[in-house]
């Protein structure tokens, strides 16, 4: 049995059970009616699903992630101690703009494994930057009134130099 | 600082009074007719001089108003976009779990990633503080410290928590806070996740034979004493102080990292057989077999980092027991490992896929670097830098290309990088660099006639587009970040 994907743009992806299976949207959709109704609703080739908030690039790139875990069991919960393996490193990569739309796409997609290592990539690619740097490189506006920012310079007098280097 | 807009006419200072003084009024008042007519051209000039600083006192006026508009907008655009950015579409509790791997780092000190996502806006202070695993790493080398830990902990009541014990066995009370730590340890030994010692080895072998405990979730172990030893410890690192064996932790069931550094190897060190991970970093050994059972310590060990073993008494160390590392994928070696290479046969990874030479010294010649490479030829992933030991590996293996004598059968990649931390390239390495990549299309294309040609070629820092050319067709290159390797 396979699956169409409907991405936001309208281009169609077909694919096969064990990599649907990663989606929890998906899974949801697919097969959800038929565990609690007693009949699936998307046992029709023809059937599309549509992911609404997803762009066919971040789709395409989501099922390569899929393709390589179909075989495994979905990963439900984690934390911040796992260790990625080098494949996943490799996959996620350093682009910071395409592992937001990843990590977003996850998160609507009900994907727990890549949205961890999605967090994970984000976390490398922010290790060593300071706060303006962050605001720069994610497009935040540095809300803190002067005030707020002497009063906490005090708190943290000791990383001053790395919070505003000259 | 001088401004931008400084006086571009300044007013010289004989123009201010042109009735020079040594003439006096007596000779002004007899001026003749063409003199006057001179005094009105100057004062004709200087009235055009005000005149035109005047307009440029307006045009400054109005850039400066124009510049404050044009700041006011590039910030309502940056706002704009930052409505819009995709960091706002990610919900509370995913930005909690980005700051969690942020905070990953086992060394808080060089990564004060609490202080920087508190202080980036506002919503990011609040998530921030939230986040109770930011703030469960503790530091405990005083009485008020541990105090300050249990504090937290009965507040907080995280998930789990990490310690760095860093007390000074000179301190008087060192007895006693050895003791209240103990104690901490045991009534919190549920959450505890990371343990570190920056103290000296006989203080950490106190803390483990003091009493016995449970550690659940425990998961990484790293003992790392301060720089200036002598001033932690009357003993400092002594050759008869051997280190902490692995005594009192071997019962812990999620315990899978282990970093052991400036230390004396124990002659036996107690079986850890849930550890993965383990980096040996500055270790004295006294006898070869101590690396062996070390090593046998480990059976589902799959990472090994060696850096800096050091031979204490001897300068050859003779093994006479073997280690079979059948788990081990990857392998750093770093510094001088002689025991390692003198004593191959002893040190079995039939299994190893990746290998990582960095600043090896102590080869005797290529032969002894071919012999390695033929103990490990398993190994599918090489990684070497810009080095002169990264231009002999490139040697060894252009050398050993056909098929009877191939080294590394099964390589598919090979990684060239520059060193972590660095953006470029010095002088030496640059020529270094520039004597491996003449030999490196040579490897790529001897090897493509072998039964496993090369695939896969990474270099770091990125190659123009001339020197692409040569690998055109034959491998596949990548840029690669060293960062990241």
């Amino acid at each position: 049995m396979s699956i169409t994907l409907i991405s936001k743009e309208g281009a169609q992806f077909l694919v096969s059970k064990p990599v649907a299976d990663r989606i929890g949207v998906v899974r949801d959709c697919a097969y959800g009616a038929d565990f609690w109704l007693g009949y699936a609703v998307a046992t029709d080739d023809s059937m599309g699903i549509t992911l609404a908030n997803v762009t066919s690039s971040i789709l395409s790139k989501i099922l390569v992630w899929c393709e390589h875990y179909k075989d495994m069991e979905p990963l439900v919960d984690g934390d911040s101690n796992m260790e990625f393996p080098e494949w996943d490193m490799a996959y996620i990569g350093h682009d910071m703009n395409q592992i937001l739309f990843v990590l977003e796409a996850a998160d609507y997609l009900h994907i727990p494994g890549l949205l961890l290592l999605a967090c994970k990539g984000i976390a490398d690619v922010l290790d060593g930057r300071n706060p303006r740097g962050i605001c720069d490189l994610l497009g935040i506006v540095m809300d803190f009134s002067h005030r707020q920012e002497v009063d906490m310079d005090k708190e943290n007098g000791y990383w001053r130099w790395f919070l505003h280097p000259t | 600082m001088s401004s931008p807009y400084s006086d571009p006419f300044p007013l010289d200072e004989h123009d201010a009074d042109d009735e020079r003084p040594d003439f006096g009024h007596r000779w002004n008042e007899a001026a003749l007719e063409d003199e006057r007519l001179l005094h009105q051209q100057i004062e004709h000039e200087r009235r055009k001089i005000e005149h035109e600083r005047r307009q440029i006192e307006k045009a400054r006026h109005h850039i400066e108003l124009h510049q404050a508009s044009l700041i006011s907008k590039r910030d309502r655009l940056f706002t704009m976009r930052a409505n819009r950015a995709p960091i706002t579409r990610v919900s509370d509790d995913v930005l909690s779990l980005i700051f969690e791997f942020s905070a990953d780092d086992l060394n808080p000190q060089i990564n004060p990633c609490q202080v920087i996502c508190s202080h980036v806006c506002h919503r990011w202070r609040t998530v921030a503080f939230r986040t109770s695993s930011l703030w469960t790493r503790f530091e405990i080398d005083s009485e008020r410290s541990l105090s300050y830990a249990e504090q937290q902990l009965d507040e907080h009541k995280p998930f789990r928590f990490e310690v760095n014990i860093a007390p000074s066995c000179r301190d008087s009370f060192f007895d006693r806070l050895v003791w209240k730590i103990c104690e901490f340890v045991t009534v919190q030994s549920h959450r505890l996740s990371h343990l570190q010692f920056t103290t000296c080895h006989h203080a950490t072998k106190r803390f483990f034979s003091l009493t016995t405990y449970d550690l659940p979730a425990l998961r990484s172990l790293a003992i790392n004493p301060p720089f200036d030893i002598t001033s932690f410890c009357p003993q400092g690192i002594s050759t008869d102080q051997v280190s902490w064996n692995g005594e009192g932790i071997a019962s812990a069931p999620v315990f899978h990292r282990f970093s052991l550094k400036d230390a004396a190897l124990p002659s036996g060190f107690v079986a850890l057989s849930n550890v993965t991970r383990l980096s040996l970093t500055t270790v004295d050994l006294y006898h070869g077999d101590d690396l062996v059972r070390m090593l046998c310590a480990f059976p589902r060990l799959q990472e090994l980092h060696i850096s800096h073993v050091r031979h204490r008494g001897v300068e050859r160390l003779t093994v006479t027991e073997r280690v079979c590392c059948t788990s081990l994928k990857k392998l750093y070696v770093d510094g001088e490992p002689r025991v390692m290479l003198d004593n191959l046969p002893a040190f079995v990874m039939p299994n190893l896929e990746h290998l990582i030479l960095s600043d090896v010294s102590g080869w005797d010649s290529q032969l002894h670097l071919t012999k390695f490479f033929q103990h490990l030829d398993s190994v599918v992933r090489l990684n070497i830098f810009w080095d002169e030991l990264g231009g002999e590996v490139v040697e060894c293996l252009k050398g050993a290309s056909n098929h009877a004598m191939l080294l590394l059968p099964d390589l598919h990649t090979l990684t060239v990088i520059n060193r972590q931390h660095s953006s470029g390239l010095d002088w030496d390495s640059l020529s270094i660099r520039d004597e491996i990549f003449e030999l490196l299309p040579q490897v790529v294309l001897e090897r493509r006639s072998s039964r496993c040609p090369l695939e896969r070629l990474q270099i770091s820092p990125p190659l123009t587009k001339e020197e692409r050319n040569l690998f055109e067709g034959h491998v596949i290159l990548e840029n690669i970040d060293p960062i990241s390797v």
